[in-house]
């Protein structure tokens, strides 16, 4: 057994992480290729951009932030998120799709796959994702359908987790 | 202090004793392709890029992990293997100003077990592996006579713990994916583990 003095100190940061952390995780290991900088996405299915363009838009719009402004307040590159919007093509920086995640608050592991940088062996979600794409247009102010839209899409995303 | 008995906090906040142990050997390698890759499939989910990346880690890292120039770390409870971490001591260097071109002991790769993570089981099964596993990496780099430092690149939901706990976010490396990069001053890496090495508490 540890000796008291080092045992309160794991203990006390076993609780510091339970407040606190969500993950602990470090190394670009963890993060695609280990040593080359081979884009990792793995399905180039166009719709799939299309909806995590959408959903992206539609949630910064119901907020009623820039793009400026949400790529301040996401930490994440300006270029990448105009892409990511514009470019149904484009591929986004994983570390992006985690910051939006985070941002936007809803669960990690169905937005990679909706942005292609995860395998999707998963049929019901990329057909939801098209319905909610569907049902978007790119006013500026989010209609009610669009906001409806983007609420059962959420709540969609969440179920899956 | 060798670091050798800890202590973790389990799901219900009891203490449960745990080992770090100083070398990865296959058979740990084993268990955790086997149990760590079988939870995070589970769903029928099929392997992402990123596992099989991991098994890419793997191989490389039963070949370095042995090197002198890398040292594998384990955090053991009750004979699971709860987190790896590989530590490099030879190849990086410092990057803060202040410390600029200086030895540091490099996390190359640091993971805790998937129901040992929040963001895929909440509560997590044992909270302070994460912790341990810096300890370690902090004790590996004062036996190397590097004073404690030591950096990392975090991953993104990783990150604002690196903040919480005091290293220095030099932000998105573009070599990494845009992974943030951190580090730890010896300063920084005593106030962190506060009396572990010093054999009283000054922090």
């Amino acid at each position: 057994m540890a000796n008291q003095s080092s045992n309160d100190w794991f203990v006390g940061m076993a609780r510091r992480e339970a407040d606190f952390a969500a993950d602990f995780g470090a190394g670009r290991h963890q993060f695609g290729e280990p040593e080359t900088e081979a884009p990792i996405a793995v399905e180039s299915d166009p719709h799939k951009n299309v909806v995590f363009g959408k959903f992206v838009q539609l949630s910064r719009r119901r907020q009623g932030l820039s793009r400026e402004r949400l790529a301040e307040r996401a930490d994440i590159d300006l270029g990448d998120l105009i892409e990511i919007e514009e470019d149904a093509s484009h591929i986004a920086e994983p570390r992006t799709v985690y910051q939006l995640a985070e941002y936007f608050d809803v669960p990690t592991r169905p937005l990679l796959q909706i942005a292609g940088l995860t395998v999707a062996r998963d049929s019901d979600l990329l057909e939801e994702g098209v319905r909610f794409a569907a049902r978007s247009g790119s006013m500026d102010v989010l209609t009610r359908d669009e906001r409806q839209a983007l609420e059962a899409f959420v709540a969609y995303l969440e179920a899956r987790e | 202090m060798n670091l050798s008995s800890i202590v973790l906090l389990d799901a219900g906040g009891r203490e449960a004793a745990a080992e770090i142990e100083w070398n990865i050997g296959e058979a740990d390698l084993d268990q955790w392709q086997r149990d760590w890759s079988g939870r995070r499939a589970q769903g029928g989910r099929a392997r992402s890029p990123q596992e099989h990346a991991h098994w890419d880690w793997r191989r490389s890292a039963h070949a370095r992990a042995g090197s002198l120039s890398h040292s594998g770390v384990l955090v053991r409870c009750q004979g699971r293997v709860e987190g790896l971490m590989l530590v490099e001591t030879a190849g990086h260097r410092c990057q803060l100003p202040d410390q600029a071109g200086q030895h540091l002991a490099y996390i190359e790769y640091l993971e805790s077990a998937p129901w040992n993570r929040k963001v895929i089981q909440d509560p997590p099964q044992y909270r302070g592996v994460g912790s341990a596993l810096l300890a370690a990496a902090i004790k590996l780099s004062l036996d190397e006579g590097f004073k404690g430092r030591f950096g990392l690149h975090s991953l993104p939901q990783a990150a604002a713990w690196y903040t919480h706990i005091g290293l220095t976010d030099m932000g998105p490396d573009a070599n990494a994916r845009s992974m943030h990069y951190f580090e730890a001053t010896a300063e920084q890496a005593r106030r962190f583990a506060g009396g572990l090495f010093s054999g009283g508490s000054r922090g």
